[in-house]
């Protein structure tokens, strides 16, 4: 019975032993651990579930709505559907224009407003993908746009060929709500893709957002 | 005289109550205690810190393959704004020169001579598919398009060398060369100081068995010590729920893990053999004596 309990009882004390002068070093590893094995929280939508952007109720006849808090996205969340059947373009919008949105859409640049608040909002896509068809864009051509909360009509008035360096022309200084899709220019591959197109919609329809 | 001698075999009899010798308790603590520091030294030597543990891990999870396939599928990406299609990027490289390449750095920085992989030919190749492609579609290649594919193959070259070399591996190497400085210190210390332990318990006790008891005690409470911490983390698996990407490198992590902790547990195995052997020793010395002893009492009370 020796064998058994004494060598119990002398790695009880020597696990004691260490257990009071590591703990700190003990708890500060696991609270370490439980932080990295987190589920980190989703910060994009499920992509395999497309929200239903298509509301009879708000086709864009009123005016005005209020704004609720809830209409604001999250970071590379899929808001928003974009179409011109001119063109072909039938494009999901995501709020963010990082890579990871761009791969996967049209991607909108985080600082602009949002649809219906009155304000210059700023669209991109690659020249390849989701904004290839901007090659053939011409002044007229309208762009629909399906929110959660209301559908917005885009007319094209103007397009520019910039730097991509030149801020001025995201059309920032608007005093209407418009759209400034952007891509790389031009539309031929292996090119220094330096510059970029611009294509300017204004807004024709759609509710404005009270805030 | 045969009473004498029934009373003196019962005083040999092993029922009889002895009071555990404090010295040598607390002298069997401190091996104990030299002996799971040895076993955790040891074991990290030939776990963890082993040379070989990251490649064998690469070739179980098939880490190069999973590499190949994210090298591949990124480089694909990047080119699509330049409208490159993907079978522009055939024959770039393939698995087997990942694999290599992989293996070479990572043995390059466990030397401590870091040896970036070999580009060279990548650019070469894919700069060929490019004009080759460019060909096909009749696209001119003029001094803009040119300094654009230059760029481009640059940008295919950085991937691919960032995704040959393994995440982490320069805080491991720095941990490792720090642990080798001072593992056979460490090892020769405590391998010192042990068998001053030992000694100094046998000496304690005439008859040597009993000492060897105490030997035998600290040997299992190393074994426990050893092999009860990494068997909790092996069964509780809490370090499989790390939320580590990509899923290639934690696949390889998760193994390297699993296997390190196996070592601690066939090292608490080896003490416990030692303790084996130490009680079979402690039987046999122990009859030895009685025989010994009941021989000598028989002979003086005749």
């Amino acid at each position: 019975m020796a064998y058994v309990y004494m060598p119990l009882l002398l790695s009880l004390i020597g696990f004691l032993l260490v257990f009071l002068c590591l703990s700190p070093y003990i708890k500060a590893a696991y609270s370490v651990m439980s932080i990295i094995s987190e589920n980190t929280a989703q910060t994009s939508v499920d992509e395999t579930e497309v929200p239903d952007f298509k509301l009879e109720n708000t086709s864009g006849e009123t005016e005005s709505i209020p704004y609720s808090p809830d209409m604001y996205p999250q970071l590379g969340e899929l808001y928003a559907q974009i179409h011109c059947d001119r063109l072909g373009i039938h494009e999901n919008v995501y709020f963010g224009d990082s890579s990871t949105e761009l791969n996967k859409g049209v991607g909108q640049y985080a600082g602009s407003g949002i649809f219906g608040f009155g304000r210059t909002i700023i669209l991109g896509g690659h020249h390849a993908t989701s904004f290839a068809p901007l090659e053939y864009v011409e002044v007229g051509d309208v762009f629909t746009v399906n929110t959660s909360y209301a559908t917005y009509t885009y007319e094209v008035y103007d397009m520019v060929v910039a730097n991509e360096d030149d801020g001025w022309a995201f059309g920032f200084d608007s005093d209407e709500e418009i759209i400034t899709m952007y891509t790389c220019y031009p539309f031929t591959p292996l090119a220094s893709y330096s510059q970029r197109l611009y294509v300017y919609a204004r807004k024709t329809s759609g509710p404005y957002l009270e805030h | 005289m045969e009473q004498k001698l029934e009373l003196n075999i019962k005083k040999n009899n092993k029922n009889t109550k002895r009071r555990p010798d404090v010295i040598s308790v607390i002298l069997s603590f401190i091996l104990a205690v030299l002996l799971a520091v040895m076993g955790y030294a040891a074991g990290a030597q030939i776990g963890i810190f082993r040379s070989d543990i990251i490649t064998e891990s690469i070739d179980r999870t098939g880490y190069s393959e999973k590499v190949y396939n994210q090298i591949l599928a990124d480089s694909v990406e990047l080119g699509k704004p330049m409208m490159i299609p993907e079978e522009v990027f055939q024959d770039v490289f393939d698995l087997e020169k990942v694999s290599r390449d992989i293996k070479a750095v990572y043995n390059s920085r466990i030397a401590n001579t870091y040896t970036a992989a070999d580009t060279e030919v990548i650019r070469q190749r894919l700069k060929d598919n490019i004009n080759k492609y460019a060909k096909e579609q009749d696209i001119e290649m003029g001094e803009e398009q040119n300094a654009a594919v230059d760029e481009f193959v640059s940008l295919i070259e950085q991937r691919y060398s960032s995704g040959i070399d393994i995440f982490y591996i320069s805080y491991y190497v720095s941990f490792r060369n720090m642990y080798q400085k001072y593992f056979g210190i460490l090892i020769a210390v405590i391998a010192v100081l042990s068998v001053l332990d030992i000694v100094i318990t046998l000496k304690r006790h005439k008859r040597k068995y009993r000492g060897l008891r105490y030997i035998t005690y600290a040997s299992l409470a190393a074994a426990i010590m050893t092999g009860a911490a990494p068997a909790f983390l092996y069964i509780q698996g809490k370090y499989r729920s790390l939320n580590i990407k990509p899923d290639y490198f934690y696949s390889m992590i998760v193994d390297v893990a699993d296997r390190s902790l196996s070592v601690f547990m066939y090292v608490a195995l080896f003490f416990v053999i030692v303790s084996a052997i130490l009680i079979a020793a402690t039987v046999v010395l122990r009859k030895k004596y009685s025989a010994g002893h009941y021989k000598n009492s028989a002979s003086l009370n005749v």
